[in-house]
């Protein structure tokens, strides 16, 4: 037996791996809304989106790999007529999907098929438990559709399906009505946190927990065991340094380690929040396809070297939180070895304000032009 | 904004991690024979192993490339303890018995499961 002298189990996934334990696939960036905190800025399809044949080789790619399940979503990833085709493929593979969606498009038939899927799970989006607070973040009609899905998806015997919220000053007190609603649908709930990524740049500030609220959902992340975060939230553990008391998770930043996210057009980025040229590591049209991007790109070579505790080397807390997450301080204009800009402890609130007006310009957008009416 | 990962970190030989791990060995008798189970996806890496539950959708690691070996030649073994022996050979109590822990603990996850001829959880 030779188990001694081997670094622990976390500092070993912070070297990588061979391949990603899962990772997100956004299928297209067409969506039916326009959500004020789109991580990847969508509305418009890319013409130079991946074929279906291209869609199914990098699922056959990813099969091979063994990643055992695959984050999909958009856009709205339902709006591609080949969702079904490439989702089956991958089930049929073994690659688990969880997909996530606005729920437009999940109508009776729509839901007994998806039902009817093994491997499957759905996450519907649902960023206010009432129509207002929901609507006001995704758009007119958004929430009556979020609930018709999930109806559809009762009446069909679909199980256990998710409610997915992403966790705003304006809904994080109703997660105790959102927990009761997914009691009653039979329903999972997913938490996660808000980052400042692509339009979410502009709505990060309106839409932010406050500090006494990040100590709220902190609270009760750690007394609802049974809700899913994605592990998104573990800057907040520097709130638990005194007490000892930590999220449940690997609490670590797993962004080209385990992790990364593989656009519609193919490119590989480091997460699925930091989609930005910076962090892109390579497309999966590249020679040598998806793995080569994952096991040679100079970017997440240079991402599983060991982190520099940097700005927040002096601060206590460090080993708890690990600074916390690289995309929300990237979009803010923090050096990427300063503070999160959520820091409960508030060390990054001179650095938010030093990057003020000096944040990273976006380097995609596939928002829709808007309509502006002209009085005459 | 999307789900990046849900784990589930199941300790095992030489660990001090904790959640997951049961420590009651009630649960687990190695003195029957255990197999991986089928709805395990196993992928080996340079720490051991990753396993993924296709039903329950838990990540678990096996955190050695001995443990990894244990639980691939536990069909071969007419019980989980002569399994340990053949594989591991543990030199003494401690290392058999930590051994056993892991299995429980893998036992708990869904990673393995009982061979016997009916299958069933007793």
């Amino acid at each position: 037996m030779t188990t001694t002298n081997v670094p622990p189990l976390v500092e070993q996934l912070k070297g990588g791996l061979d391949a990603p334990i899962c990772l997100t696939w956004e299928l297209t960036y067409a969506c039916n809304l326009a959500c004020v905190h789109c991580l990847s800025s969508s509305g418009r399809r890319d013409p130079k989106e991946l074929s279906t044949a291209e869609a199914i080789s990098v699922v056959d790619q990813l099969a091979d790999l063994s990643v055992f399940y695959i984050n999909v979503g958009g856009g709205e990833p339902m709006i591609r007529k080949d969702f079904f085709e490439i989702i089956d493929h991958a089930t049929s593979r073994n690659v688990g999907v969880k997909f996530s969606t606005n729920g437009y498009y999940i109508d009776k038939p729509a839901a007994e098929r998806l039902a009817a899927t093994d491997l499957l799970d759905i996450q519907i989006s649902l960023d206010g438990f009432d129509e207002s607070t929901n609507d006001a973040v995704r758009g007119p009609g958004s929430w009556k559709a979020a609930r018709a899905a999930m109806d559809n998806l009762a009446a069909s015997n679909f199980g256990e399906f998710k409610i997915s919220i992403v966790a705003t000053r304006h809904n994080v007190d109703q997660l105790d009505d959102y927990k009761r609603m997914a009691d009653e649908y039979g329903a999972q709930l997913r938490v996660t946190r808000l980052r400042p990524s692509g339009r979410g740049v502009d709505s990060y500030q309106d839409l932010r927990l406050t500090n006494p609220q990040q100590q709220q959902i902190f609270r009760w992340i750690l007394d609802h065991p049974d809700v899913l975060t994605g592990d998104s939230f573990f800057h907040l553990n520097a709130l638990g340094s005194s007490t000892g008391e930590s999220l449940p998770g690997l609490n670590l930043c797993g962004a080209g380690r385990i992790v990364c996210l593989i656009d519609p057009i193919g490119d590989v980025y480091a997460c699925p929040f930091v989609i930005h040229d910076q962090f892109k590591a390579g497309n999966v049209r590249d020679d040598g396809g998806f793995a080569h991007v994952w096991r040679e790109s100079e970017l997440f070579t240079s991402l599983r070297e060991p982190d520099s505790a940097g700005a927040c080397a002096s601060c206590g807390s460090y080993d708890e939180c690990g600074g916390g997450c690289m995309a929300a301080k990237f979009f803010t204009g923090i050096p990427l070895d300063g503070p999160d800009p959520d820091c409960v402890l508030g060390h990054a609130d001179e650095a938010v304000a030093a990057a003020s007006g000096n944040v990273p310009a976006p380097s995609q957008d596939h928002s829709r032009p808007v309509r502006i009416t002209v009085k005459q | 904004m999307r789900c990046v990962l849900n784990l589930a970190v199941v300790p095992s030989v030489n660990s001090t991690a904790s959640g997951g791990c049961s420590d009651d060995p009630s649960r687990f008798d190695s003195t029957k024979p255990w197999k991986r189970s089928a709805k395990i996806g196993l992928r080996p890496e340079p720490f051991g192993a990753l396993a993924y539950h296709f039903d329950t959708r838990r990540l678990v690691f096996l955190k050695s490339t001995a443990l990894v070996d244990l639980v691939e030649a536990l069909v071969e073994h007419g019980s989980a303890d002569s399994a340990i022996e053949a594989i591991i050979q543990p030199a003494d109590q401690r290392t058999r018995r930590s051994h056993q822990l892991a299995l429980a603990s893998l036992a708990e996850a869904g990673v393995i499961e009982l061979a016997s001829p009916t299958g069933v959880f007793t």
